[in-house]
């Protein structure tokens, strides 16, 4: 015959039915979390790389090399002045090689605000010596070792933050900047554009210069090319601007 | 958004696997290999002509565009098709056997806010052609094609790199159409640390970023 349980028994019975379902319940998630991880980790399988002659590419400078080449470079008068203008931080320091021979050492210098820069280089990547009076948004300075010297630096065009300080071809250029409005791309704009020089470069393709305007409206950005010897549209470096912040 | 996420989930369940190739000669890179996916391979790097060797390299491959992707169709959306630029060679097989692509890219004047100046942004895209996409058998990545990003000194391109922050602006340009992007998402074995090598500046991270097109 059966008895009627007891109140304690009753209450030993329920506490076991919810240890052995948290048991359980735990288990299950156990199981699922794990097979979750082995979806979501990709096995793969990568070897080591082999070859002797080309380990050089991942040496890094060194301590005493990149000290090396930030004194070479706060000795050169020419990136010292450029540097004086505003805060800057290097982005990226690493070996410059020329083939298989490491030779010196690429900077890659991250001004702050765009800074104006004046002078006559050497762009390091083709050794061709371009004038410009610019607005600099950063620059790579590539140092020699074998010379111990700065070997050229190459400024990257950085957006006008205002107008450009007052230059020699101010004539020229507000000329050319009526050419550069007049575009079918600075007309697009509308009628509320801003309109900012960038650059002027003297290469061995352009002697006689040409300038860059910067036509901004609300959000968008058309960049105008003008040869100033010709005083016409270049069209090749004439174009809209994308571009989204981070 | 919703099958979008379905196929991502299911894409984690891929299994990619990478191999060694032995290198050839040694002058421009050492991690040239192959990367699987199911019966398709493709190199982790395009290079200069068809010659598939580590000293023939151009970029590393940053890029998967899937879901329903094809090279012009993925141009077109992007930056339209480059007429100008030098092709580039890469070498796939879709299981039927290694075959050449070439591509000379999409291209657009960019302002970086990595390095605060104005550049070129540069990618060309591969696969298979016909049909101008893989197919991917299992049907996770439905068609895909890689991509390979760097930036163009603008205007006179003097020099050319900086594939990682080229890759993080076409994620954002592939974010302004509107399409699904997943960063940084399979290890592509392709990773360069920067270095100046001619006029040709390295620096990746090794992760390609997927998008999905629609």
């Amino acid at each position: 015959m059966n008895s009627i349980p007891s109140e304690r028994e009753m209450e030993k019975s329920i506490l076991l039915i919810v240890v052995s379902s948290i048991i359980i319940l735990s288990v299950v998630v156990l199981v699922a979390t794990t097979a979750n991880m082995n979806k979501t980790m990709p096995s793969f399988k990568i070897s080591e790389p082999r070859g002797e002659d080309d380990k050089h590419i991942h040496r890094a400078l060194s301590k005493e090399e990149e000290s090396k080449a930030l004194n070479i470079m706060a000795n050169d008068s020419q990136i010292r002045a450029i540097l004086e203008k505003e805060k800057w931080e290097i982005l990226c320091s690493g070996p410059w090689f020329e083939g298989k021979e490491k030779i010196g050492a690429a900077l890659y210098i991250r001004f702050n605000e765009s800074v104006w820069v004046e002078g006559t280089f050497t762009n390091p990547f083709n050794n061709k010596s371009y004038t410009a009076k610019m607005w600099v948004g950063g620059m790579h300075v590539l140092i020699d070792f074998r010379m111990n010297k700065v070997s050229g630096v190459d400024l990257g065009m950085g957006r006008p933050p205002r107008e450009a300080p007052k230059v020699n071809e101010s004539e020229k250029l507000a000329l050319a900047e009526r050419v550069a409005r007049k575009h079918t791309l600075a007309e697009s704009l509308g009628s509320n554009v801003t309109s900012y020089l960038a650059t002027i470069y003297y290469n061995s393709e352009y002697p006689y210069g040409i300038a860059f305007f910067c036509f901004r409206s609300g959000q968008r950005e058309a960049m105008i090319a003008v040869d100033l010897s010709k005083m016409e549209v270049v069209e090749k470096y004439t174009t809209f601007v994308g571009g989204f912040k981070k | 958004m919703r099958s979008i996420l379905i196929k991502f989930l299911l894409s984690e369940l891929v299994v990619f696997s990478v191999i060694l190739f032995p290198l050839i000669s040694a002058a421009t890179t050492s991690h040239l290999t192959v990367i699987l996916l199911s019966e398709d391979q493709f190199y982790n790097y395009d290079f200069l002509s068809d010659q598939a060797s580590s000293s023939n390299v151009d970029w590393p491959v940053t890029m998967l565009f899937y879901g329903n992707a094809e090279v012009n169709k993925v141009k077109l959306a992007l930056f339209g098709l480059e007429a100008f630029a030098s092709p580039m060679h890469e070498l796939l097989n879709d299981g039927n056997g290694w075959t050449w692509d070439s591509d000379r890219g999409t291209k657009d004047t960019w302002y970086s806010y990595y390095l605060n100046f104005y550049v070129y942004l540069h990618m060309r895209v591969y696969a298979p052609n016909p049909p101008d996409y893989f197919n991917d058998e299992l049907g996770y990545y439905g068609h895909y094609i890689i991509g390979t990003t760097h930036y163009d000194e603008y205007p006179f391109e003097s020099w050319s790199g900086f594939s990682e922050y080229a890759e993080k602006d076409i994620a954002l340009a592939s974010e302004a159409i509107g399409w699904a992007v997943f960063r940084d998402h399979t290890f592509f074995a392709n990773s360069e640390t920067y270095r100046e090598e001619g006029n040709h500046i390295w620096d990746n991270n090794g992760y390609a970023t997927f998008v999905y097109v629609p």
